[in-house]
């Protein structure tokens, strides 16, 4: 009985990784050899739409300046164009240091300063857009630095009225810092540069990922607005956008640089809030997702599938602990079902999310980096007993009526720090 | 532990381990740059031109700017190609396939039939395209097409359009648009308010009128004397004679401009954007075109 159990566990997270790493592949062999989606590019000039730009900044002295000055350099109609510093509850000098930009560009920096309330990014948010004129918004953490004319690719999306989103491309800064650092670069080049361009080729579903991004504020309005009570407002908001029929459009080409965490232990808490928060999306969204009537087929499975995308990890776990559940239990299944389950993860599950990673690098140049590739099975197995975590705390705290508190990301600059966008 | 245990587990750790070891290479590396991201984001093909258009009207063209050189030719062509940024102080034309420049600027430029050119041309007050040359980007204040010029007189005006719903579509409130999950038809004469976003194609009959911006997932065909306030955006779009767009012209794959079509406004420039652009003769782009494989002026 419990041998039969063990087995139907393991032929089920067996399965699911397999989809999933069909996914992978298809969404990799797309992004190498398909050809690739331009619409939005070499927009040179048009009738720019009115954008506030929010930049959500709680204790954000060494960065939120440096955020500014890119903003103001942008070569985006300055008479369009609205800076919103958030200054959310800080205790040091980021709202001293909105002021004195405020105080030299009146009419461009118009910080808000928020002295109570919930607190998080998604709360923050909310509070600031109810305030905002713009017709588009477009946010910025306070720790990116935004090219010249990033503005203008992010928003030239939005003159197709069905866009309701869009999302450019984010890319490490501090990829020199240690190792953690370089394997997380050629994550987030194999969640961008392959994932979510595939995804706009394949007009699948790319996700809006809460920075570097506009938001048409009609969608906004029309879905409620900003949700408070959500530890990952920008899942939460690309599903209620799809639900309306706009679409989420990616950049690839909108690079915009960013810190990633330094330390495993920030990159864990980082790691937890996204599990959590992409998990609260799973519970809310799967249902209504199911029932769109804007999705297409194609769309209404990705979007099942990019919902699910947390629960891979926990499954993971459960299959582990199976495999070895079963492998110790002995019987007449031991030598089959543990290599089954070896075969379903190295063929099609980790190796999977691997080849995507390696293309990416590829694509971006880096071909030396590629070596580097066997080590991020450490980041793996880490994400995975992380997310499971994550995961079980939701659940618990579900049960136990808890609220999930935002956890903000400790930053790694310091405001004496040098940093030059590199040419 | 007996021999096969100890085998089973050498083995696995020559399997695990064996594809860390190059990593190692890697592994203390500290020359690993970011991602190269440019400042411009090359969108503005002037941007890199500004120091050497700013030290031509100064009268100085003998000053080297950030990389740009400044020509006094007024023609270039296989004898006397175009190369890397050139900022020309007067009115030049180019002809010839030998033009393997990134961005050239001149207060007009003309292109003539034999011309191919694959970097960004970008003329402060107009650029002429005669029929047969090929481009990839062209930005100024005016491009024209040369060839005749549509009957715009014999355009309907706008008020007497009748105003009315397109067929194939409900509108939805929510999201202010005209919604179709198949083809939309706006028939002829009539006057349709709100953006238009259709799964299958858009169908624009003659001397109707849009305002309102248009998405179709399929084609956006847009017949004689037809106009639309607002951005078109489509796997492929095609402009019959005499239509006029005044916001951004956006397919995946080709537009095709018909003969006499005006996109863009004087005070209002805009971008037509695809893998391939056609232009027939007359007509008349008031901002920039962008063509990422292949752009061409058709003959008549």
């Amino acid at each position: 009985m419990v041998s039969a159990g063990l087995q139907l566990i393991l032929y089920t997270v067996a399965a699911v990784l397999a989809t999933y790493g069909v996914r992978h592949y298809v969404l990799t062999l797309h992004r190498l050899f398909a050809r690739q989606s331009r619409l939005y590019e070499g927009i040179y000039c048009a009738d720019w739409p009115s954008v506030t730009v929010f930049i959500p900044a709680h204790n954000e002295e060494a960065v939120i300046g440096k955020c500014l000055e890119a903003l103001a350099a942008s070569d985006y109609p300055q008479e369009r164009l609205q800076i919103v510093p958030i200054n959310d509850r800080s205790a040091d000098k980021t709202g001293q240091i909105c002021n004195e930009w405020a105080a030299n560009h009146p009419r461009l920096v118009q910080p808000f300063h928020r002295i109570s309330g919930v607190g998080g990014k998604p709360a923050a948010l909310k509070d600031a857009a109810e305030l905002a004129a713009g017709e588009v918004f477009v946010v910025f953490d306070a720790d990116y630095v935004p090219g010249r004319s990033l503005l203008k690719q992010i928003v030239a999306p939005f003159l197709d009225p069905e866009v309701g989103l869009t999302m450019g491309r984010v890319v490490p800064y501090n990829v020199e810092a240690n190792l953690l650092t370089r394997m997380l670069d050629m994550e987030r080049s194999a969640g961008y540069q392959v994932d979510q361009q595939a995804r706009h080729n394949l007009r699948c579903v790319p996700q809006y990922g809460g920075t570097v991004g506009g938001i048409r504020a009609r969608a906004l309005r029309a879905t409620g607005g900003f949700t408070a009570n959500t530890l990952s407002e920008d899942t939460d908001l690309t599903f209620r956008i799809l639900g309306l029929g706009w679409k989420v459009a990616y950049l690839n080409n909108a690079e915009c640089y960013e810190e990633v965490p330094e330390s495993w232990p920030v990159r864990i808490r980082q790691l937890m809030r996204w599990s959590k928060g992409h998990n609260q999306a799973l519970f809310r969204y799967l249902g209504p997702s199911l029932r769109n009537p804007f999705f297409t087929p194609r769309e209404r499975v990705e979007a099942v599938f990019v919902l699910l995308v947390y629960l891979v990890a926990p499954l993971t776990v459960v299959g582990w602990i199976a495999s070895l559940a079963m492998y110790f239990a002995g019987g007449s299944h031991t030598a089959v079902l543990p290599l089954l389950a070896l075969a379903a993860y190295g063929g099609f599950g980790n190796a999977a999310a691997f080849f995507e990673m390696a293309a990416a690098v590829r694509l971006d140049g880096n071909r030396e980096r590629v070596l580097l590739l066997p080590l991020n099975a450490i980041g793996y197995a880490v994400s995975a007993i992380t997310i499971t975590r994550g995961f079980l705390g939701l659940i618990s705290d579900r049960l136990l009526n808890r609220q999930s508190a935002w956890d903000k990301t400790p930053r790694f600059r310091r405001a004496s720090d040098v940093f030059v966008v590199p040419q | 532990m007996n021999a096969e245990a100890t085998l089973f587990i050498a083995a696995m750790f020559l399997w695990l381990g064996a594809p860390v070891l190059p990593a190692l290479r890697q592994y203390k590396k500290a020359a690993l740059a970011p991602l190269y991201v440019p400042a411009g984001n090359k969108l503005d093909a002037s941007a890199g031109l500004s120091g050497a258009i700013a030290a031509i009207s100064r009268g100085d063209f003998s000053t080297p700017v950030d990389g740009v050189s400044v020509s006094r030719s007024r023609r270039f062509d296989d004898t006397c190609p175009l190369r890397g940024k050139v900022a020309c102080e007067s009115d030049t034309s180019v002809s010839g396939t030998q033009n393997a420049f990134e961005v050239a600027w001149a207060p007009r430029f003309k292109l003539e039939a034999d011309a191919v050119v694959h970097g960004a041309l970008t003329a402060s007050q107009r650029i002429s395209v005669a029929p047969g040359a090929r481009f990839r980007v062209l930005q100024a204040p005016k491009i024209f097409f040369e060839g005749p010029v549509g009957d715009l007189s014999a355009r309907r005006p706008e008020d007497v359009a009748t105003p009315g719903s397109p067929e194939g579509a409900v509108f939805l409130k929510a999201q202010g648009w005209w919604h179709a999950t198949g083809d939309v038809l706006v028939r002829e004469d009539l006057r349709v308010e709100g953006d238009i976003v259709a799964s299958g194609s858009v169908f624009i009959r003659r001397g109707a009128c849009v305002h309102g911006s248009i998405k179709a997932r399929r084609t956006i065909l847009v017949s004689e004397a037809a106009s639309v306030h607002g951005s078109v955006t489509a796997n492929r779009i095609e402009l019959s004679q005499d239509v006029e767009i005044s916001g951004c012209v956006l397919a995946e794959d080709a537009v095709v401009l018909g003969r006499g079509c005006r996109i863009g406004l004087a005070g209002a420039p805009t971008t037509i954007s695809a893998e391939r652009v056609q232009a027939h003769p007359g007509v008349e782009v008031r901002g920039g075109i962008c063509a990422h494989a292949h752009g061409e002026a058709l003959h008549v």
